[in-house]
């Protein structure tokens, strides 16, 4: 089998995948009240006391600030969510592999499903907000190239999910780092506070790809703009995790199950 | 015509050290042990086997490479039929979710189309006889119950070869003849069983030969009783010499 035909025979296996999904963030709210809509309400909690004690620290308008930090921090949770949880995606399935041989896709698919699943559940709080807070005639449609880079981020956590999935199973030391590391990412790059506009095109924020997906989002939704610069990084990331997949496929088809 | 065949097949065993030493003290690194080498074995149709050896003889991996879990560093591994394989009561149960949650996702795994799926469930909960039992968390099941479930798993079975590890207990009598019946005519579906298990009571009902390895080769393959004869023969040798020492 090579990596595209496991993609292929892993979209097959779709009912599997989904079911898997859903039942496992049902199983991270079973017993609480209000079930898995506490994916929505951590994050208006998030955003509501990270506004209030922002834009008091940093002078910001409570409006745009609110904005600017719902879409950014949205937008974060789920590529924060797909790194961190790319460690676990083969080894949480140990026992099915163990069993039977099943496409490694299967556990991507499910892994990233589940992920789009709370991102779409985030924009329920998200969109309405931004609505609410500056109307019908904010909306535009340039907010359409936000789709775009939503497909884009969607498409780079596929791949990434798989690369640093084989990389955690096989080197111990990388779950651990991974958790580390996206904390770091989290305070270097413009989630909490926005660029300041004399630096927003120093090298710091030009080189960091995170950055740059976070753009997608917000420039279109935010500032009406098309941000061309992030959209080349977004595709260029994508060529490189593609590539990366396909070169270690044919490397750890086989060698993946001993490292479980 | 069904058949697996493993011919000179060289495989080891790759593992991450145990937690166990200092805190501080690095555990980095992939371990290695040969479990088989020039391994070879023939099963065909109507052969009904039980697979025989001590703990860490090689069984659990034997049904792992003969299932495609696990691939050969050398050799082959031909099989002709479609296999289902079944390893281990934890793997194929999981106990955060409803017994009914496990069945759906078990006729998943094996891509059954959903009416079938529907179908078997609803004769799988007459057969467990689990009741409403069957819609709470399986980590509330006594072993009784599990038991049950993993049996009512085998329903779902539509294959050539049959590779069971372990996952069967003995459970209660009463279920038991029941069980043996069940699979008695699941065997006449399929051509080819492999079966490890400890319990001997299990393995006389549905085998008809065994294959007895230890620390990676054949021992003996052949008739059920001679074979368990030899194993037997072969336990009571080892634990004299343990008592001995």
């Amino acid at each position: 089998m090579n990596f595209f035909q496991d993609i292929k025979k892993g979209y097959e296996r779709k009912r599997l995948w989904k079911r898997l999904a859903v039942l496992e963030l049902k199983s991270r709210y079973q017993g609480a009240v209000i079930g898995s809509f506490w994916i929505v309400l951590t994050l208006i909690l998030k955003v509501f006391m990270l506004s209030l004690v922002y834009t008091m620290v940093l002078d910001k308008d409570f409006k745009n600030y609110v904005m600017f930090l719902a879409i950014g921090i949205l937008t974060w949770n789920f590529i924060s969510a797909v790194i961190v949880s790319s460690g676990m995606v083969f080894k949480k399935a140990t026992n099915f592999m163990l069993e039977m041989r099943l496409p490694q896709s299967t556990f991507v698919f499910q892994n990233l499903y589940r992920e789009v699943i709370s991102l779409i559940m985030y924009q329920l709080f998200a969109i309405p907000l931004v609505i609410f807070l500056k109307g019908w005639s904010f909306v535009s449609v340039v907010w359409l190239w936000a789709l775009l880079g939503y497909v884009l981020i969607v498409l780079n956590a596929f791949f990434v999910n798989f690369w640093l999935g084989w990389l955690a199973t096989r080197f111990r030391d990388i779950q651990p780092m991974l958790i580390s590391v996206i904390m770091v990412i989290f305070l270097v790059t413009p989630i909490l506070w926005p660029p300041p506009p004399e630096y927003a095109n120093s090298l710091y924020f030009q080189l960091n790809p995170i950055y740059h997906l976070l753009e997608l989002i917000r420039a279109p939704i935010l500032h009406n703009q098309v941000p061309v610069m992030s959209l080349q990084v977004g595709v260029g990331l994508l060529a490189f995790n593609f590539l990366i997949c396909v070169i270690f496929y044919p490397k750890v088809e086989n060698k993946l199950v001993y490292w479980l | 015509m069904t058949r697996i065949r493993l011919k000179n097949v060289n495989f080891s065993y790759r593992y991450f050290p145990s937690i166990s030493g200092g805190l501080l003290r690095s555990n980095a690194g992939l371990r290695s042990h040969l479990v088989f080498e020039n391994f070879n074995l023939d099963i065909h149709d109507g052969d009904r086997v039980a697979l025989l050896g001590v703990n860490g003889a090689g069984k659990s991996t034997l049904l792992k490479i003969m299932a495609g879990v696990y691939t050969p560093e050398r050799g082959e591994v031909i099989s002709k039929g479609k296999i289902y394989s079944f390893f281990g009561r934890s793997i194929g149960v999981m106990p955060q979710l409803s017994g009914l949650e496990n069945l759906e996702i078990r006729g998943l795994l094996l891509n059954l189309p959903d009416e079938i799926i529907q179908n078997k469930i609803k004769q799988i909960i007459d057969f467990s006889e689990l009741g409403e039992a069957i819609y709470r968390p399986v980590s509330t099941y006594s072993v009784g119950m599990r038991t049950r479930l993993t049996f009512g798993m085998l329903m779902f079975v539509e294959a050539d070869i049959m590779l069971i590890d372990e996952g069967l207990g003995a459970g209660d009598k009463f279920f038991l003849k029941k069980a043996q019946k069940f699979i008695e005519s699941l065997l006449d579906s399929s051509k080819i069983l492999v079966f490890a298990n400890h319990s001997m009571e299990l393995l006389k009902k549905f085998c008809n030969k065994a294959v007895l390895i230890d620390a990676g080769e054949i021992i003996q393959f052949g008739e059920l009783d001679k074979v368990i004869h030899l194993y037997n023969h072969l336990r009571h040798l080892e634990l004299k010499t343990n008592n001995a020492k």
